[in-house]
């Protein structure tokens, strides 16, 4: 999996660490049961302070993403990768078909996140 | 020393060296041995009796096939698969010496050669020096000197757009070799083992099903981790370890591995090329051009991913800003 950080960018650090962790796995780039690397070498790799990594460990564990053993590291967890295959293919036929009828990404990504009203 | 007097040294000299005394010392030994000499051992003890040079000569002509090879490989690989080959090269020779030096030694002072038991302690001797040998050869060979590399990456690699300031990681697992793989291996050594031991008592025919396990164990659990200091492999359980730094990487790109064709096989291979295969499965694979004509492949899912990080961090390494200082 891709993990890119930007500390320019105004969302915290943890939360861009998350979100690319989150990403990989509902991809399907991160299987059910694979581990992840340890967070002090996730940390290091980034230059990261290792709390940043364990808080976004932290907070995937809390939403079910991932497993947490102690000395053991972080492993997707397998109740995590369940239906993710479904959602693959409908972002891809929407994709395909925004494609078609010549609709810009950035009109997409919106249409996908503000709620109608 | 430079590596290549080493290579020349530990590769080829050793090797000669290691087999010259073994065939001197048997030759020494000729009036202490009996005549006709074993020269096999089925289940029931030995099966076959010949003359020394029944003994000697298969022996003496196995060692040289065996052994040449390596010896050229050992002197001619240059790229990343140097170390390795001059490891091989001691360790076959270690084991090859072992082994003649082993079958004479049990003759010694026997009256009846039918009734020299079978020489397995030598064997298994034989087989653990090569081991011990190969690795403190390939330690020996030296690791390369930095040759960071003076081209910019080629503006057709692909590459990651990666903010200003921005740091990624690449990280996967290296594909496991299917399990049944090892499964097999090791019921197979373990089914003739077994009952050789259970029939003639030679249970140091087992030295060899615990290291192919060893060997299957230390390949399992590999992660690839691209960064900004470049490629890193690193084993299960931290070690060994393979690295290229990004200031060694010329280039990065996908490839199609096929395991036979293009390594022979898998596992830790080296290619006819010389190039280095990190090869667990046949498809995708990220193939790096390194410095000093080096090559390295290794299968992983995702690859594209993973050759663009490496082409980026590979341009980055070329322009040191403040900013990569840390």
């Amino acid at each position: 999996m891709l993990i890119a950080i930007d500390p320019a960018s105004p969302r915290p650090l943890f939360e861009q660490v998350a979100a690319a962790v989150r990403l990989a796995v509902v991809r399907g780039e991160a299987s059910p049961g694979e581990r992840l690397p340890a967070a002090r070498d996730l940390a290091e790799a980034l230059d990261l302070n290792v709390n940043t990594v364990l808080h976004a460990y932290r907070d995937l564990r809390d939403e079910g993403l991932l497993d947490l053993h102690r000395g053991r590291g972080a492993t997707v967890s397998p109740s995590a990768a369940r239906d993710y295959a479904r959602l693959r293919e409908l972002v891809a036929a929407t994709r395909a078909e925004a494609e078609r009828l010549g609709i810009q990404p950035a009109t997409l990504a919106a249409l996908l996140t503000e709620e109608t009203t | 020393m430079t590596l290549r007097t080493r290579a020349v040294l530990l590769g080829a000299v050793l090797p000669a060296v290691v087999l010259g005394a073994a065939v001197s010392l048997v030759l020494s030994w000729r009036p202490r041995l009996p005549d006709p000499l074993a020269l096999h051992w089925g289940v029931d003890g030995v099966d076959r009796v010949g003359s020394f040079g029944d003994h000697l000569l298969p022996l003496a002509v196995m060692s040289a096939a065996i052994c040449l090879p390596a010896v050229v490989l050992a002197v001619v690989v240059r790229g990343a698969a140097r170390r390795g080959m001059v490891g091989l090269s001691a360790g076959m020779a270690t084991m090859m010496a072992g082994l003649v030096v082993g079958i004479t030694a049990v003759q010694l002072d026997a009256t009846d050669a039918t009734a020299v038991g079978t020489p397995g302690a030598p064997i298994a001797l034989a087989v653990l020096a090569s081991v011990v040998v190969g690795g403190l050869a390939t330690w020996l060979a030296g690791a390369d000197a930095p040759a960071p590399a003076t081209d910019a990456v080629p503006a057709d690699a692909p590459r990651l757009s990666l903010p200003e300031g921005g740091e990624a990681v690449w990280t996967a697992p290296l594909p496991s070799i299917p399990v049944a793989v090892p499964i097999a291996v090791i019921a197979l050594l373990l089914g003739v083992t077994v009952p050789v031991g259970l029939l003639t008592g030679d249970w140091w025919t087992l030295v060899f099903p615990v290291l192919i396990g060893a060997l299957l164990l230390v390949m399992s659990g590999w992660r690839v981790q691209v960064d900004a200091g470049g490629l890193t492999l690193r084993g299960g359980l931290g070690w060994p370890r393979y690295h290229v730094p990004a200031a060694e990487v010329v280039r990065a790109d996908v490839t199609e591995v096929r395991p036979m064709h293009d390594f022979g096989g898998w596992g830790v291979r080296v290619s006819f090329t010389g190039a280095l295969g990190f090869v667990t499965r046949a498809g995708e694979g990220l193939e790096v051009e390194r410095t000093a004509g080096r090559r390295v492949v290794v299968t992983v899912d995702r690859a594209t991913q993973a050759a663009a990080l490496l082409n980026t961090v590979a341009d980055r390494a070329r322009q040191p800003t403040p900013d990569d200082a840390s």
